[in-house]
């Protein structure tokens, strides 16, 4: 049979953010996948170097709107590093707690995400009814369901009261309780598995080489976690196992979020016994001295890393973001070749996708003629709509 | 045997789940859900203690908040500074920075959230003016002579 190729996208009903997609099939089966990212840049990394600090972190915060809390976190550790601050106890506690609610209300979104693309609709309703909870304790501590402003430069801005801590408990504790039964549903209900068992299959080997991260990396079998690799906040105080597993597949995948979701669960108890009294926030200086630094953390996708540099005024010179779905698209067009056409929405949705966060644009340097190029608004606008 | 009895608790628990549950829907406008203490709805502005800092303009990540400040000479000929807020609040995504970094208090954010508008010159807001008698920071706002 001749081989057939047609796009998907930018503009399509299955693709939540435009983005173009290409596959070769040969029948049912995809033989070639080929991706084309760009339509939703925003231009953010340079919209921060005209901004100060303080306006920087809400427009880091809105990289994504899923890990918004992970990209303040990464950008104000870079930041509070060159400025050689060092935030109080209590206030790192605070920062774990809501990267770890932002983890399990990520996770659950996904799975029903995942229930939805395979047309499992009934786990996709109940799944986001039980992710209500979390996302009402959210709102309680940081005011927001999304957008939490709640990681300032220096510290956080709310603190969390005795009867905050009541709720979280009891929030948490119900939480648990229904990741576990639905990891006893990823293991064992037959609709479940019949679509996700040697799905987007990808050995742990490949997808080091082609440089995937978080529960992706995980998935495959690889034991990499931020948090365990290179502690941040306080993570090495708190025991947690990095979840893995061997099926390389989406079931495998899907596991590994899901039981993240209860270990997330155990750290916040822990964060809740652990975290003392005191302040907040300390003095952070309106002026950054002169420096640069990076910054890494487990986001909910993966690995997010910032790199910041500074000119020693209140204006960042340069803000380098790299997000985890970028590093895990050369992944999924290989999880995706092989596979059935039926298959490429689960797998894709697989690695949590996030098509906003990524787009980046880079013009680089000609390092053997030492030719440097300035793009102007019309080679822009070309670039742009090139096919 | 087993399997039947697994399935016979799973019903039960759907049924206690789907029956003994309240709907998460309210019958929304006639019933209104009360958002949490630290919500951040409609913006409040006191004029009383303002002064006209600009911290608020300077932090403004949307560039929502516009400080105006004029100098005018009192009948005793000593000078005042005088001036007001000028709001855009379409642009506003409601962070509340302006509040965490006003000193004296005067940006609040209420748990009001029904902010629709018909146009976009109803989200303009000018608020009434704010007296200081020295100016008491040094942010670059605009000055009118």
């Amino acid at each position: 049979m001749a081989k057939l190729s047609f796009p998907v996208g930018p503009q399509h009903p299955a693709l939540k953010e435009p983005e173009n997609l290409r596959f070769s099939v040969d029948g049912e089966l995809v033989v070639d996948a080929d991706i084309r990212i760009g339509y939703v840049h925003r231009s953010i990394e340079r919209s921060c170097s005209e901004r100060n600090y303080v306006q920087d972190l809400y427009l880091c915060e809105r990289v994504c709107g899923i890990c918004s809390n992970a990209h303040t976190q990464a950008f104000c550790q870079a930041v509070e590093k060159i400025a050689g601050v060092e935030i109080p106890e209590r206030a790192q506690y605070i920062r774990m707690m809501m990267h770890e609610f932002e983890r399990i209300h990520s996770h659950m979104l996904w799975l029903g995400v995942a229930g939805h693309e395979i047309g499992f609709e009934t786990l996709f309703m109940y799944v986001w009814r039980d992710r209500e909870v979390i996302q009402d304790i959210l709102e309680m501590v940081s005011g927001n369901r999304g957008h939490y402003a709640m990681t300032m430069l220096g510290g956080v801005r709310y603190d969390i009261t005795p009867e905050m801590v009541t709720k979280i408990r009891e929030g948490i504790a119900f939480l648990r309780q229904r990741a576990e039964h639905y990891a006893d549903i990823a293991t064992t209900e037959a609709t479940f598995l019949k679509r996700t068992v040697d799905v987007g299959p990808i050995s742990g080997a490949r997808c080091q080489t082609l440089g995937a991260v978080g529960p992706v990396l995980r998935g495959s079998g690889v034991g990499y976690d931020v948090r365990r690799a290179f502690p941040y906040l306080k993570y090495d105080e708190v025991e947690f196992e990095v979840r893995t597993s061997e099926l390389c597949d989406v079931l495998g995948r899907t596991l590994v979020r899901v039981l993240e979701v209860i270990d997330a669960c155990d750290i916040i108890t822990q964060v809740l016994d652990m975290m003392p009294e005191g302040d907040i926030t300390t003095r952070f200086p309106r002026k950054v001295p002169e420096g640069e630094a990076t910054a890494r953390v487990e986001a909910q996708r993966g690995e997010l890393i910032y790199y910041v540099r500074s000119n020693g005024t209140d204006v960042p010179e340069r803000v380098k973001i790299r997000t985890p779905t970028l590093a895990n698209l050369p992944a999924s067009l290989e999880m995706v070749t092989g596979g059935y056409i039926a298959d490429i929405p689960i797998t894709f949705a697989s690695i949590d996708p996030c098509f906003s966060c990524t787009d980046r644009m880079v013009v680089l340097d000609d390092v053997n003629s030492g030719d440097s190029r300035t793009m102007t608004w019309p080679e822009l606008v070309k670039l742009g709509r090139r096919s | 045997m087993a399997r039947n009895l697994g399935i016979a608790a799973m019903a039960m628990e759907l049924m206690e789940s789907l029956l003994l549950r309240k709907p998460a829907t309210v019958m929304y406008p006639i019933e209104r859900l009360s958002p949490p203490e630290r919500f951040r709805g409609r913006l409040r502005y006191d004029p009383s203690e303002c002064s006209l800092c600009g911290l608020c303009q300077r932090d403004c990540p949307a560039d929502v908040i516009k400080v105006v400040r004029k100098r005018v000479e009192k009948e005793d000929g000593t000078k005042e500074m005088t001036g007001h807020l000028e709001f855009e609040m379409d642009r506003c995504v409601f962070c509340g920075q302006c509040a965490y970094s006003c000193n004296k208090g005067s940006i609040t954010f209420t748990r009001e959230f029904e902010l629709a508008q018909g146009s976009r010159d109803l989200f303009m807001m000018k608020s009434e003016s704010a007296n200081v008698d020295d100016e008491e920071c040094d942010v670059d706002t605009d000055v009118v002579p």
